[in-house]
């Protein structure tokens, strides 16, 4: 195999910036391509693939902690909405004893504070640090963000510190510790992005946030479809998997050629994160039977997937930022 | 947050652009010469640290110069590369020391000499 055969496997910009250079590294050192060359070429496709030699851009760090407290947010928000409706349904349906020993309607049901204490005042809080990050102050909706999320983790683990404990059920506390991986995805990519990194710019924070409500929105009805559904009157599933594929690679090459790879990036993390936490806040719970766990947990994988393609053709398209401004350097013939 | 010690490979680079800047085979050739033959870069692992050293701003492009018809890059240590250097180069040098000290060889290095 030649050299420049093997250097293919690099992303294309990554190529046309360093393939004759390396060709010519190569020629004058006079080695033969062994596996010793393959394996580092197959590492500089996979390191330059992912950004910064592995690293998440500051951008995808903003994008996911966006999304991610927007799901809390909507999460949140959606309880607090639940809850009010059942104290409304429920305003005028209080009773108490009058001194005659009669039951008498009251009408005084619920009050507000007792409403946000039975939805936890922390969590609404994510509602407020979706807004600074709306703001773009990082660094407030950090600190808030923590604050949240330690009350939302003590919560949690009240029951486990509690004498108890011994009584708990290992299904809750389960539950609490894969809740918990949304806020630490949220506040660990916050506390990722450098201090003095700008943030991306107003309209692609808003249109994060907006695309982030819409998955969660349209994630109801997909995680709905279950297998019957998919298969057509003659019994055979291959045209529906044939129709799912084509939308599938529509999708892959709209994302590699339109967006910037920061996304696709967003949508590999919160997808491996909804394999491991579950639902998503804000989207429905069908996790009350085997086929609705395996159902959200292959939807999952799927997005994930997709998005590791769309990622790793999108990066191969694009230059990092730090050698973006490369070519205006100066040139020297030397003959 | 300790920062993370380089890798033989990434300091032995650093060290052959520290003396003057260096197209990639000079660069191969300067860290052959340096680690006495022992290490020879291949030339993926050279770009791969070419490029993570370039995002972390220790290493920069200088020039482009046209060499028998063909273009060669030449990379330049940046000052925050150079005080990394010298940083990586006391705290191995403080290892190596503390290490042949433990061994005794410095101690009987000493005796043998007087």
């Amino acid at each position: 195999m030649s050299y420049r055969r093997l250097l293919r496997v690099l992303p294309t910009w990554y190529q046309e910036r360093y393939a004759d250079e390396m060709v010519e590294v190569h020629r004058a050192t006079g080695a033969r391509v062994g596996p010793g060359e393959v394996a580092a070429t197959l590492r500089l496709a996979v390191s330059t693939r992912l950004g910064r030699a592995g690293r998440p851009s500051t951008t995808t760090l903003w994008f996911v902690a966006l999304a991610a407290v927007t799901a809390l947010a909507a999460g949140a928000a959606l309880s607090t909405v639940s809850a009010l409706q059942v104290r409304l349904d429920d305003a005028g349906r209080g009773w108490q004893m009058d001194p005659s020993g009669r039951l008498r309607e009251t009408g005084s049901g619920w009050d507000a504070y007792e409403l946000l204490a039975s939805v936890g005042l922390y969590r609404v809080a994510w509602i407020v640090v979706l807004l600074l990050l709306l703001c773009g102050s990082r660094r407030a909706a950090l600190v808030l963000g923590l604050v949240t999320a330690a009350l939302d983790l003590s919560a949690g683990l009240g029951p486990l510190l509690s004498r108890d404990s011994a009584f708990l059920e290992v299904a809750l506390a389960r539950s609490d510790v894969r809740a918990a991986l949304l806020p630490v995805l949220a506040l660990g990519a916050l506390a990722l992005v450098g201090r003095e990194a700008p943030a991306p710019a107003a309209r692609r924070r808003a249109a994060v946030s907006a695309a982030t409500v819409v998955a969660l929105y349209a994630a109801g009805p997909l995680s709905a479809v279950s297998g019957a559904m998919l298969v057509w009157g003659d019994g055979t599933l291959w045209p529906t998997t044939a129709v799912a594929v084509a939308l599938a690679a529509v999708f892959v090459i709209l994302a590699a050629r339109c967006l910037d790879p920061a996304w696709a990036a967003t949508v590999f993390v919160l997808a491996l994160t909804a394999v491991l936490a579950g639902p998503l806040p804000g989207t429905p719970d069908r996790t009350g039977g085997p086929d609705g766990i395996a159902g959200n947990v292959l939807l999952a994988l799927a997005a994930a997937a997709l998005a590791a393609l769309a990622w790793v053709a999108s990066t191969g398209r694009r230059a990092p930022a730090h050698l973006a401004g490369e070519s205006s350097r100066r040139r020297v013939a030397a003959g | 947050m300790a920062r993370r010690s380089l890798s033989e490979q990434t300091f032995l680079i650093l060290t052959a652009l520290a003396a003057e800047p260096l197209h990639g085979y000079g660069i191969v050739q300067s860290t052959l010469a340096l680690s006495d033959g022992e290490v020879t870069l291949k030339v993926g692992t050279l770009y791969g640290a070419l490029d993570r050293l370039c995002a972390d701003g220790l290493v920069e492009p200088d020039r482009e110069e046209t060499h028998q018809g063909r273009a060669r890059r030449y990379y330049r240590i940046t000052d925050s590369g150079m005080a990394r250097l010298v940083a990586e180069a006391k705290r191995r040098s403080r290892q190596a020391d503390a290490a042949l000290r433990r061994t005794g060889v410095v101690a009987r290095a000493g005796e043998a000499s007087a």
